[in-house]
């Protein structure tokens, strides 16, 4: 019971003080495993290799998982509500603010500016991403016609990725046998 | 009752297509909300990552717990939040139990799997800017006047833009999303559409 509720409490003060979103949270979370001293390197790289090969948010994924390599199914459950409960609670006392001030034009200049900066954030991020995950031409081949097909196409974003993903994932592994042949 | 299930439904779909993470969800978030279904104008769609992102919390849970509180009141905001934090969390106690049967082997497909993914990922990501920035560029030429607006926005962009190579704000995107905000605020007068 002690050991739900410490791990209850790291995880909330993870999710409320963690500024910057998911890679952040990642950093975070590995950081604190490592403290903790319970678990080996090799377990904390699966863990990650988990949580951020499936969908979803990555904070929440990863306490999940290390909940559960700590203390079983209550443990992941316990951990998971930790990370969730600051951001739930405060995205609902702003949102109640906000519903209540929606004409408002200084709250509608509030968020204009910060579109602003969230398309500098975004356009960042993407530049980043573009230059680490696409080196070849599989890579950029999967990155066009995922873009493509949804911006020139408009189709269902779960069929862009896979689309992408496809493209992605067979140029790899002809890549793999290309190699393979001439060894 | 209906618009509960509705939104556990959208966020159980925005959550499994959140693969790469955060800002990745962008167009899915978009596409469920504002394309497939008239729950959120472009303007409100924007709001609403502009919160997600300025406040902790990953963006798509944000996302989640204002949409539903937005359409769905507090119980809105809590089942839309579970949907999307719990489907993943369900493909992860599937996997874990894969990999309790044969460790190693899974593991080196799901990490060679996952990276092979991030060029598509990398596609939403420009799918995801687009449709943040498309609002921001001006489209017809009325009169210098009806353009200041936008054109002071533009400016914001550059100017954000140049902060974000600095150290300080590399580690912490946020603050640029807030200080822009304030600018925002501070300009309020000027942004008013005449």
């Amino acid at each position: 019971m002690q050991r739900l509720w410490s791990l209850f409490v790291r995880f909330f003060r993870i999710g409320a003080f963690t500024i910057g979103g998911g890679i952040v949270m990642l950093g975070v979370i590995e950081a604190e495993m490592r403290a903790l001293g319970e678990l080996s390197d090799e377990e904390i790289a699966d863990m990650i290799v988990l949580a951020t090969a499936v969908p979803g948010p990555i904070a929440t994924n990863l306490s999940f998982v290390a909940g559960r390599v700590l203390a079983g199914w209550p443990g992941a459950l316990v951990s998971v509500i930790g990370t969730s409960l600051a951001p739930f609670l405060t995205i609902l006392f702003l949102s109640s603010i906000i519903l209540r001030h929606l004409g408002n034009p200084w709250l509608g200049s509030f968020f204009l500016g910060a579109s602003a900066g969230v398309v500098v954030v975004v356009g960042n991020s993407l530049w980043k991403m573009i230059r680490t995950a696409v080196d070849g031409f599989p890579q950029a081949a999967a990155f066009v016609t995922t873009a493509v097909l949804m911006l020139g196409f408009g189709v269902h974003p779960f069929i862009a990725l896979g689309a992408g993903a496809l493209i992605s994932i067979a140029g790899e592994s002809l890549r793999g046998s290309g190699e393979g042949e001439s060894a | 009752m209906n618009i509960i299930l509705t939104l556990m439904a959208v966020f159980a779909k925005v959550a499994l297509g959140a693969f790469g993470g955060g800002l990745a969800t962008i167009p899915f978030i978009h596409y469920e909300l504002v394309v497939a279904r008239p729950w959120l104008t472009e303007t409100m769609f924007r709001d609403t990552i502009a919160l997600a992102q300025m406040t902790p919390g990953p963006i798509a849970l944000n996302s989640a717990t204002f949409v539903g509180y937005r359409l769905g009141g507090f119980w809105g905001s809590l089942w839309a939040t579970v949907a999307l934090v719990g489907t993943p969390i369900l493909v992860i106690s599937f996997l874990l139990w894969l990999m309790s049967l044969a460790s190693k082997k899974m593991r080196s497909r799901i990490d060679r799997f996952q990276k092979a993914l991030r060029p598509a990922v990398a596609g939403m990501l420009v799918v995801a800017f687009w449709t943040l920035a498309k609002p921001l560029i001006p489209s017809r030429f009325e009169s210098f006047r009806a353009l200041a607006p936008e054109l002071l926005l533009l400016a914001l962009v550059g100017v954000c833009f140049v902060f974000s190579r600095l150290k300080l704000f590399r580690s912490y995107p946020q603050l640029i999303i807030l200080l822009a905000a304030v600018v925002g605020l501070c300009c309020t007068p000027l942004l008013q559409v005449p």
